[in-house]
């Protein structure tokens, strides 16, 4: 780009700023960026250049001001195109619309990985496993009379409601992360919420979306310079490789991994009364999300992963609001159970989304 | 019998429907009324005219000059020298080549818009007796 031609007055730093304000730019639509891009280029480093003649007051308000008016102006942009023909919409109304959203979410994936549920149904059992054999556990623990539940069974119980995730969360790894591996480490992260608990539970929910966002953004960042994904696949051990050729095969995935906190969500929301409980619920909920995992293993379209992940969870957390009925008449828990099941599916649904709205995305480019 | 609505684009929009406006872009046509002009000299002008009450950033300028371009506002034009008369590198490097020239259409709606200000004003006077 020319503004970034070698200037001698420009240090390092004012390079950085612009490499920055690159990634801003970034946020425009691409027909937007290609008919201004280089100016606004220029004319950021031409007011960065004069700022830094007056001093660091100043650059500081210049930043300030970049940064807290940009996202009006992105908005902006984005509005703007809206009142543009829809035929004629120039080289690059690149924002999907609704057409092309719902057209990502319904048509059905071919190119399948070879190792997936929607292609082979002992693959698809493989993916169920968990919330099978966690449910199970959860069916024996809360409807087997307490005589019949000797204490070496109930460490067993124990043993495999902890133990499950982490030992299929582990073979995947091993396995390079298939979709069966990703409920595992949902349950995982389930189990270390509930047991985190006040400001540990604040600090490890902080910890844990910094982690994701850097790893998004470093993920993305590597997939747009070839140069830094060839690095990294020098320097990375195998696991982490495998584990970025997971996500890029399919990170729809994420969702699934998601949907591995139910588990303990139930337990949550069933308020761990298992001792000579009478509802038919809890068994409800299990079969709900057992069947909910299943249709979203066979499942070929983003829209099928969507309904059969948020069918399942809203189906099987309703049962907990049944169950606090029966205990205590009137709806009490049943704003309890929502503040439980709202922030889940919305964790669970966000991958989805997020992929849905990048092939939208992708087939309007496509189309430019 | 069939009526056409014929779909009015932004550059077809009466001038009475475009008014007021908002001040960045008061001063941005106002500081092309002068003559053509570059991004970073619009930026400059329009700090000038408004005594550094309205500085813009690039973000900012650009939206607004994506909009008055889709309002017929302003039209750009290639500048026929932009390395300076006699061929040297300017100070800043990629010193953009196009610029922006207000447009019959923009200067009756700055026209317009300065009628209505300057009709605001009057009768504020009249009223408070500052005439």
């Amino acid at each position: 780009m020319a503004a970034q031609r070698e200037h001698p007055r420009t240090p390092n730093l004012a390079r950085f700023a612009l490499r920055l304000y690159a990634l801003l730019l970034r946020l425009f639509p691409l027909s937007f960026r290609t008919e201004f891009g280089a100016e606004m280029q220029a004319v950021f480093a031409a007011q960065l250049d004069q700022a830094a003649r007056q001093g660091s007051r100043a650059v500081a308000g210049f930043f300030a001001r970049e940064l807290t008016q940009a996202p009006r102006a992105v908005w902006g942009v984005y509005h703007l195109r809206r009142y543009q023909d829809g035929s004629s919409a120039g080289p690059g109304a690149v924002r999907p619309r609704l057409r092309d959203l719902l057209r990502a979410a319904l048509d059905p994936q071919v190119h399948l990985p070879a190792s997936d549920g929607r292609a082979a149904w002992p693959q698809a059992v493989l993916e169920v496993a968990l919330f099978a054999g966690l449910g199970g556990v959860l069916i024996l623990e809360t409807y087997l009379p307490l005589p019949l539940r000797p204490a070496p069974a109930r460490l067993v119980a124990g043993w495999v409601t902890e133990g499950l995730p982490f030992v299929l969360f582990g073979l995947g790894l091993y396995r390079g992360l298939p979709a069966w591996a990703y409920p595992a480490g949902g349950a995982l992260l389930g189990q270390l919420l509930l047991s985190a608990q006040g400001p540990a539970r604040a600090v490890f929910v902080a910890l844990l979306v910094g982690l994701s966002i850097a790893l998004a953004g470093g993920l993305a960042l590597a997939a747009r310079r070839p140069t830094l994904r060839a690095a990294l696949r020098a320097e990375l051990p195998p696991a982490a490789i495998d584990l970025g050729r997971s996500l890029a095969r399919d990170w729809r995935r994420l969702s699934f991994g998601f949907y591995g906190l139910l588990p303990p969500a139930i337990r949550l929301a069933f308020d761990d009364g298992f001792v000579d409980h009478r509802t038919p619920w809890l068994a409800a909920a299990v079969l709900f999300m057992v069947a909910g995992a299943l249709a979203y293993s066979r499942s070929r379209t983003s829209a099928g992963q969507a309904v059969a992940l948020l069918g399942g969870l809203s189906a099987a957390l309703s049962m907990a609001v049944l169950d606090h009925a029966h205990y205590a008449p009137g709806l009490a828990g049943a704003g309890w159970v929502l503040r439980l099941a709202l922030p889940l599916a919305g964790i669970a649904l966000a991958p989805l989304l997020a992929a849905i709205w990048q092939d939208a995305f992708r087939r309007v480019e496509g189309q430019e | 019998m069939l009526v056409r609505i014929k779909r009015v684009t932004p550059s077809d929009e009466p001038i009475d429907n475009l008014l007021p406006l908002r001040e960045p872009t008061f001063f941005i046509l106002l500081s092309l009324a002068q003559g053509d002009m570059h991004g970073y000299a619009i930026l400059k002008e329009v700090e000038t005219l408004s005594r550094g009450k309205i500085v813009l950033s690039t973000s900012t300028l650009y939206e607004a000059l994506a909009r008055l371009l889709e309002q017929g506002l302003i039209a750009p034009v290639e500048l026929a020298n932009p390395d300076g008369a006699d061929g040297e590198e300017t100070k800043h490097p990629g010193k953009p080549r196009k610029a922006y020239r207000l447009t019959r259409r923009g200067r009756r709606v700055l026209e317009a818009e300065t009628a209505r200000m300057h009709n605001l004003v009057l009768a504020a006077q009249q009223r408070l007796g500052l005439q």
